[in-house]
C-alpha cells in the first residue's frame, strides 16, 4: 500500500534529506538509490550573483524530475513561530508547494523543538493554506494537537537531530501511533541505524524521515539502498503481524514422540 | 540612505529625488553590484537565480517588488535554496 501525505501517493516510505553528503554527485546517487520521492531542502542567506548553492539546486531538480518525486522545504534555523511563518512564505513562492516541513527550535543543545512555538506556526501556516508536516518531540498531548489543527502528518523524533541515538523513546513512539491512529505519522531525525528504522516501521509507522545516517555513512549509496530495504521489511512485518512476545520459552519442535523425552 | 542586504550595509543612491525607493530599485541596484564585483565574464553571463525575499522579516512577494517602499536602515534578506535535512 502507498504512503498517501495530502493526497499524494508515494511508492517510498522513505524520506530522505539531501544534506551533508561529500559531494552534490553522491547526494544525487544516494537520493536515487533510496527510491526517495520526496527530498527536504531549505533556504539561507547567499549571494544570489554566482552562488555555490547552485549545483545542489540544479542536481535536486534533477532528481525530483526523475523519481516524480517531491520537494519538502524546511523552515530550519527558525526559533519563533514568525520566523518560520515567513520563511514557509518565501520557500513557497519559490518551490511553488504547499508543503512545509515545520521545525521551530527551542532549544540550541538538544536542537529541540518549541512546542508552543510550534503550535503557533502550523496554526497560522494552515489558515494561510499551507500542508504542514510538523517536526516535534515524542509528546502524545503535542501530537494530538497537532492533529486538531489539521497536520495531516505528524513527525515526531526519534532522538535529537543528528545524534542517529536511535528511538530513545519506543513508548511514547508506540503510544502516540495507537492514539492517533488515522494520522500519517513519519518518524523524523535521530536515526542511526537501518535497523532503527525498521523498528519504527515495525511499530506501524507510516514513514521515516532522515538524512545524516546516510549522508554520513563511508558508503552513502549502499546506506541509502541499505534504509530502503529495512523500511520495506519493517512495513511488511508491520502488515503480516507480529507474534505476542511470551514469559516462557516454547519449543518450536514438536515434543510428541521426542526420542529420550521425559515430562519431568 | 543606508540599508542592510543580507547582514551588510549597502548604500542606495536615488535616482529621481522625486520617488522613493523600491524593493525592486534595491534589488536592481545590489544585483549590479554584485556582477560588478565578479570579474569574468563567465560570471557576468550567469542567469541571475532565483530567490525568496523577506523585508524586516517579513516575506516580500515577487509581485510586491516594485511597490513596497525601502527606508533608512531597513534590513532585507535575499534567500536561496541550500541542502537540508
Amino acid at each position: 500500500m502507498p504512503l498517501t501525505i495530502y493526497g499524494e501517493k508515494l511508492a517510498s516510505r522513505l524520506l530522505i534529506g539531501s544534506a551533508l553528503y561529500p559531494s552534490p554527485e553522491i547526494m544525487k546517487k544516494a537520493i536515487l538509490a533510496s527510491g526517495s520521492q520526496v527530498i527536504t531542502l531549505s533556504l539561507k542567506r547567499q549571494n544570489p550573483v554566482g552562488n555555490s548553492g547552485a549545483q545542489i539546486w540544479q542536481y535536486i531538480q534533477e532528481i525530483v524530475a526523475q523519481m516524480n518525486g517531491f520537494l519538502l522545504p524546511n523552515t530550519a534555523g527558525c526559533k519563533s513561530a514568525k520566523e518560520a511563518v515567513t520563511l514557509a512564505k518565501m520557500s513557497r513562492e519559490l518551490f511553488q508547494t504547499d508543503w512545509i516541513k515545520l521545525e521551530v527550535i527551542g532549544d540550541d543543545y538538544n536542537l529541540q523543538p518549541d512546542p508552543i512555538e510550534l503550535l503557533q506556526a502550523a496554526e497560522q501556516l494552515i489558515s494561510d493554506g499551507f500542508k504542514v508536516l510538523p517536526y516535534c518531540t515524542d509528546d502524545l498531548v503535542l501530537c494530538q494537537r497537532l492533529y486538531d489543527l489539521g497536520c495531516q502528518v505528524i513527525m515526531p523524533w526519534a532522538s535529537p537531530i543528528g545524534t542517529g541515538k536511535g528511538l530513545m523513546n519506543p513508548y511514547n513512539l508506540e503510544t502516540i501511533r495507537l492514539r492517533l491512529p488515522d494520522a500519517t505519522l513519519i518518524l523524523d531525525a535521530g536515526i542511526g541505524k537501518p535497523s532503527d528504522a525498521c523498528i519504527a516501521m515495525e511499530m506501524g509507522f507510516d514513514g521515516v524521515l532522515l538524512n545524516s545516517a546516510i549522508a554520513l555513512a563511508d558508503n552513502p549509496v549502499v546506506m541509502a539502498s541499505a534504509f530502503a530495504g529495512a523500511i520495506k521489511s519493517g512495513e511488511q512485518a508491520y502488515v503480516a503481524g507480529l507474534m505476542t512476545t511470551r514469559q516462557t520459552a516454547h519449543p518450536s519442535t514438536p515434543t510428541l514422540d521426542t526420542p529420550f523425552w521425559h515430562q519431568v | 540612505m543606508n540599508i542592510i542586504i543580507n547582514g551588510q550595509t549597502m548604500q542606495l543612491i536615488k535616482v529621481n529625488t522625486l520617488n522613493a525607493f523600491m524593493v525592486s530599485d534595491a534589488l536592481g541596484q545590489y544585483f549590479c553590484e554584485q556582477i560588478s564585483e565578479q570579474s569574468n565574464e563567465h560570471q557576468l553571463a550567469k542567469k541571475q537565480p532565483s530567490f525568496a525575499l523577506a523585508l524586516n522579516g517579513n516575506f516580500i512577494g515577487k509581485d510586491e517588488y516594485a511597490s513596497t517602499p525601502v527606508r533608512p536602515n531597513d534590513s532585507l534578506d535575499i534567500l536561496l535554496p541550500i541542502q537540508g535535512g
